[in-house]
């Protein structure tokens, strides 16, 4: 007899176990970050890395802003003088920053944000229209700065290497 | 029994001529109550010794207050304190013949002749003396197989332990950096060093405050050794496999401290110790600073003038005054303090037949090297256990501990208050004293800089302004409840909790250089480890020769870390560091929580004592994995066989095992790495501008994660097996341990970098899979053993091969960026190494020399070496004299390399000895040079111009001319103490025990590659798997002091 009382309490232990695990194991929600947000936010996230971008690193050069700093060779590695005075040599310290500002700054949120605003009941083209506008200017960057770039393929999580 | 007899009347004149002994009677047991027949029953001490009778009963004559002794084969020696009784009943708990009790997984105590896997253990007097503050660094050298790096020489600062190399190319998990679960009484415990990244003191670079900048330490260093009992390492994955998805890094078990039936006693254990530097840099004593032989005083590096061949002239020094130049040869070493550590401990402990207690206290006091740098930890620790009646038990542990600190340096780059980059530029020119004394004006209430464009901080000002500090309390402990109904089941709950909360603060006095307005930080760390673990055992002897032992379990548990941080920017007044004071505050949070969710079982069978056999399971459920992927099984073999006996009895070997087991682990993911969620953008970054702030005009930005998540992520999969062999030989004078382990973990839980063309960074999958094989091997032998005299020696060896293999498609995995295209990286079929530029080399390994200046060419991202150590070795010899034993442990690495930023800074500043050679000469660097005409490499013939610009190659961002050998030989730990002999103690009747030590740490780097540093200090910390990068790092110190332990 208490063999079985036994047997009995440790089986409802048990098993009182494992029926309540899957609702206690439901805690993997993070409280750090958002599920869905706004377009408006990516929106203002994308064009205020834009704006930060387009002053610095290589994009400042057609800048009145950077007219002193040019003249002293700027961010041309090796000043004016060399390999001449007529080149400005890219470096990578700089288009680095570029790249990946206009990809993974600027583009991914703005191609969210026009999925979101082109999936929202009612569609929210205005939004959507805005965020091309300024993905298109992004392209024109990259394509000045970087030539033939990825873009069907880019910004795609399927795709790993574009 | 005649001779029993005979030595009774021959001992009886002495018992005479103790004239006040008294008789004392009584009866020796068992714990069951049975007689203990024949039991040695003797006075400690003395040679007054008589034996029981049949039925246990004795009669013995003995002073008042003596220790009776009672010895018997097949039981464990005990001893009674008598008191001023008269009557005293000794219970005796058997001993199984050779039968060492090792416990493992789950605090489960089994034999060690049983086990089917390699553990090692130490005791509590191999933690007690020579004591470490952190407890991970007294198993350094000890332990075959593991591999303890201290990371830098602050004062309480973090400590890495990797049991049988790392396992892991995971740096986003919680318990990920291939460290072992820490186990106090069967409840894990947090060993973190939670990183924090802070905007302060530069908001272009933040800087992580964890255990890299200013190192906060690791958690495990609140363990106090004083309350230990044991430690066990459990190495291999079978021992831990009961640990389930937590165990493939292997565990280290601590028991803490009991009191002990039938006797009370207070112990005292004291240390005072003194640190000191253990390596200083060599420098050169012969030119100023300045550039290319001119002075300057805006340089603060070693390229001026000849200091004797200017002794005619008179130069501005940073007071402004005209002096004739002189060297400080010791400004350096007069910068660092003698720093102090004190450890007191008090400890009361007793029992009885029912229950037993101990308290103990232990305050530890510390100051460091560099100026200021102080740490104090009291730990307070209870633990009791009671029979509340038969065959329900209950013990409650619980562990206060708090630790304040202040003065933390801050190490690494990219921040003017880095003090050994400070004290490394120092020109030799320069008084120290006069820097310590001058580094305030308190007419303009400025600091006083060592350069007139105040291009760096004064150290003084640094160390007494900008200080680090954090405290920490904490509580550990649990609850156990164990009811044996009948004898051959018992069920026992063990519930406990881990938590403690840390405050951590770092301030920039306004007028630091770098961070003119100041700044300040301040942080709340909370963790939070709740475990249950609820353990039916069932044992059953099935015939005469096969016993059968199940257990079976369920385990719960919670890990919840939070954090809170705020960081302030532009102090309006000075010396305030309220937020209220600054002109702009940010204030950011994260909290993580993970559940699991276990249960597991183990069965055991023995035969006839000699052949056994474990076979375990657990399933776990993990809250960090997608629902259909988030149980996962996780099976263990382990045998062990000892063929001794069922050898005839020889004389030479007394005890043979051999073992192996088979095992399959793996782990889970870090929290929140399925699910895609937006994060808000604190700033926007501009490269050489002004990053832009959010809110901007009052508006968020929200962004998609950096890592793309993976939804459909799987557990990580470690498969592992070893073998072994257990020998004593020559009565046990030969003892010999070997092992081969091999283990490969699968499906690696990895962020994968991707183009960012991807619009993301990296993504989370698994992919790749490390491998890692060597042997342990454990030596004891003692070549001298007599009356007097006992010469032990245990040897250690330690080596492991790691191979990682990749994906067809990932052509290198980069564990850890680093500084200036310093990356630690790893490719298919190569171990973790160190990844950089490299000079360039001609096919026969002649570095290739530009010919336009001399200097070397470079190329970058080569393999520079390997991270982790060939093979280490710990070799510890005990010699002991009656009452005096000295022992010395002498630990060796071979293999790896270290990367040593501080070499760097003394070389391209001319600072370092060696640069001081061939300063008036032209020299031509040997190497070969590209012959334009033939474009075949010819012997160089092309000068480098000055030896600064020799030097000069010598940059960070040239690694290899950074990169050394970091194999050691080190004295690691000496300790001489004396007993006192129980003839004198006899006198002072209160004190039991009373034993002298001296004892050092760290003592001597018997051989080392690497110039101006001690090679074992690490960057990185120990939350990261990144090694073997120094980086401005705090000095290590050597240690020495009195230790004294007392027992009343």
């Amino acid at each position: 007899m208490k063999r079985n009382i036994i047997y009995i309490a440790m089986a409802s232990v048990f098993m009182s176990g494992l029926a309540s695990c899957k609702k206690y194991l439901d805690v993997n929600k993070s409280p750090n970050s958002a599920e869905s947000v706004d377009p408006k936010l990516l929106f203002s996230a994308a064009v205020t890395s834009y704006v930060a971008l387009r002053p610095s690193g290589d994009f400042y050069i057609p800048l009145a802003l950077g007219g002193q700093s040019i003249a002293d060779g700027g961010n041309n590695p090796t000043a004016w003088d060399s390999p001449s005075p007529n080149e400005y040599v890219f470096s990578i310290n700089f288009f680095g920053n570029a790249w990946t500002g206009l990809y993974s700054n600027v583009g991914i949120n703005l191609k969210q944000a026009i999925t979101l605003s082109e999936n929202a009941t009612p569609k929210n083209n205005n939004a959507a229209a805005q965020c091309k506008v300024l993905w298109a200017q992004a392209y024109y960057d990259l394509t000045t700065l970087f030539g033939d770039v990825p873009f069907s393929e880019s910004i795609n999580s399927e795709v790993s290497y574009p | 029994m005649k001779k029993i007899l005979l030595l009774v009347l021959f001992f009886l004149p002495a018992l005479v001529m103790l004239g006040q002994s008294r008789t004392i009677t009584g009866k020796v047991t068992n714990p069951d109550g049975k007689p203990v027949s024949f039991a040695t029953v003797t006075v400690k001490g003395t040679s007054v010794a008589v034996s029981a009778d049949v039925n246990g009963d004795y009669s013995i004559q003995a002073p008042p207050r003596a220790v009776l002794v009672f010895s018997a084969t097949s039981f464990q020696t005990t001893e009674v304190n008598i008191g001023t009784q008269t009557t005293i009943s000794a219970v005796m708990n058997s001993r199984e013949v050779l039968g060492e009790v090792v416990v493992t997984a789950l605090g489960i105590s089994r034999a060690q002749k049983s086990l089917g896997y390699s553990t090692t253990t130490l005791k509590s007097e191999e933690l007690t003396k020579a004591r470490e503050t952190n407890i991970i660094n007294s198993l350094a050298g000890k332990v075959a197989g593991v591999i303890v790096t201290s990371q830098s020489g602050t004062v309480g600062g973090s400590s890495k332990i990797i049991i049988r190399g790392v396992n892991t190319m995971n740096n986003i998990s919680t318990n990920g950096n291939g460290q072992p679960i820490f186990i106090v009484d069967g409840l894990p415990i947090n060993n973190g060093a939670p990183q924090i990244n802070t905007v302060s003191p530069n908001a272009a670079n933040p800087a992580p405050q964890g255990s890299n900048a200013a190192d906060f330490g690791n958690r495990g260093g609140d363990i106090n050794s004083d309350d230990i009992e044991s430690i066990t390492v459990l190495k291999g994955a079978a021992a831990t496999a009961l640990y389930g998805s937590r165990a493939k890094d292997g565990a280290i078990i601590i028991t803490t401290k009991k009191g002990k039936k039938g006797q009370t006693s207070v112990t005292l254990n004291s240390s005072a110790r003194m640190d000191q530097v253990m390596k200083l840099p060599e420098l050169q004593n012969e030119y100023a600073q300045g550039n290319q032989g001119v002075y300057n005083l805006a340089n603060t590096n070693g390229w001026g003038p000849k200091i004797s061949e200017v002794q005619d002239k008179t130069f501005p020094d940073f007071l402004g005054r005209q002096v004739t130049l002189k060297a400080y040869p010791d400004n350096v070493k007069d910068f660092y303090k003698k720093g102090s550590t004190f450890i007191n401990s008090v400890s009361f402990d007793g029992g009885n037949e029912t229950g037993d207690y101990r308290f103990g206290y232990t305050n530890s006091k510390e100051t460091g090297v560099i100026p200021g740098e102080k740490m104090s930890k009291n730990n307070i620790a209870f633990n009791a256990g009671k029979n509340i009646f038969k065959g329900l038990d209950i013990r409650t542990s619980i562990n206060y501990a708090r630790t304040t600190s202040d003065g933390r340096p801050i190490q690494s780059a990219n921040n003017l208050s880095v003090i050994q980059s400070i004290i490394l530029g120092l020109p030799r020119t320069v008084d120290i004293n006069e820097v310590r004394d001058n580094y305030f004006d308190p007419i303009t209430n400025q600091q006083i800089t060592l350069t007139p464009g105040r291009a760096g901080n004064n150290p003084y000002w640094v160390v007494n302004n900008n200080k680090f500090s954090n405290t920490v309390d904490r509580v550990y402990g649990n609850a156990i409840i164990t009811y044996s109904p009948v004898k051959w089941l018992t069920i026992s709950d063990n519930i406990g909790t881990d938590f403690y909360y840390e405050f951590r603060k770092g301030v920039t006095r306004p007028g630091t250089i770098g961070a003119l307005t100041g700044n300040f930080f301040t942080a709340n760390i909370f963790n939070q480890i709740i475990n249950n673990d609820l353990i039916v055992t069932a044992s059953k002897q099935i015939t005469q020769d096969l016993d059968l032992k199940v257990i079976v379990g369920h385990n719960v548990l919670q890990q919840q870390f939070r954090r809170e941080q705020s960081d302030a920017q532009g102090l309006t007044v000075d010396n305030l560091y309220s937020f209220a004071n600054a002109g702009t505050v940010s204030t950011n949070n994260g909290s993580t929580k993970q559940r699991l969710v276990g249960a597991y079982g183990d069965i055991g069978l023995s035969y006839k004592n000699f052949l056994f056999l474990n076979v375990t399971g657990r399933n776990d459920w993990s809250s960090t994995l997608p629902i259909g992927n988030n149980s996962y099984f996780y099976p263990s073999v382990s045998s062990s066989f000892l063929f001794s006996e069922l050898l005839p009895n020889s004389k030479w070997l007394n005890y043979g095992k051999l073992r192996g087991s088979w095992a399959n682990v793996g782990s889970d993911a870090a929290p929140y790495n399925l699910a895609f969620a937006y994060l808000t953008l604190p700033s926007a970054y501009a490269q050489y501008s002004l990053n832009i702030q959010f809110p901007f005009n009052g508006l968020l930005g929200f962004i998609v994660p950096n890592s793309l998540p993976n939804a459909n992520l799987k557990p990580q999969n470690q498969t592992s097996f070893e073998f072994g062999a257990e020998l004593k030989m020559f009565n046990s004078r030969v003892n010999l341990d070997v092992t081969y382990y091999s283990s490969k973990t699968k499906e690696q839980i990895i962020s994968l970098n991707v183009p960012r063309s991807t619009g993301f960074f990296s993504k989370v999958i698994n992919a790749g899979s490390l491998e890692n094989k060597g042997i342990e091997a454990t030596l004891g032998l003692v070549p001298v053993k007599t009356r007097d005299i006992t010469w032990g020696v245990d040897i250690n060896f330690f080596k492991n091969k790691q191979t990682a293999q990749l994906p067809a498609e990932i052509n290198s995995y980069t564990l850890q960026g680093g500084f200036s295209g310093l990356a630690i990286k790893t490719k298919s079929g190569e171990p973790f190494a160190i990844w950089g530029t490299a000079w360039q080399r001609d096919s026969l390994g002649n570095i290739v020399i530009d010919a336009s200046t001399g200097l070397r060419k470079t190329v970058a991202d080569q393999n520079l070496g390997d991270l982790y150590p060939e093979w280490t070795m710990g070799i510890n010899n005990t010699f002991s004299y009656k009452n005096l034993s000295l022992s010395f442990l002498v630990d060796i690495r071979e293999g790896g390399v270290i990367y040593s930023n501080t070499s760097s800074v003394l070389r391209t500043s001319g600072l370092a000895k060696e640069t001081a050679i061939n300063r008036d000469k032209i020299i031509i660097d040997p190497g070969v040079i590209l012959d334009p005409v033939t474009n075949k490499f010819i012997p160089n013939t092309v000068p480098v111009q000055s030896m600064q610009d020799y030097w000069s190659q010598f940059t960070s961002a040239n690694t290899e001319g950074n990169i050394y050998n970091a194999s050691y030989v080190k004295l690691r730990e000496v300790r001489v103490s004396y007993r006192l002999p129980s003839s004198i103690l006899g006198k002072v009747k209160f004190i039991k025990g009373l034993e002298l030590g001296l004892e050092a740490r760290n003592l001597w780097i018997i051989k080392s590659y690497v110039p101006h540093i001690d090679p074992e200090v690490n960057l990185f910390g120990s939350a990261s798997l990144g090694e073997a990068v120094e980086f401005n790092s705090v000095p290590s110190s050597r240690s020495y002091g009195v230790n004294l332990r007392i027992k009343i």
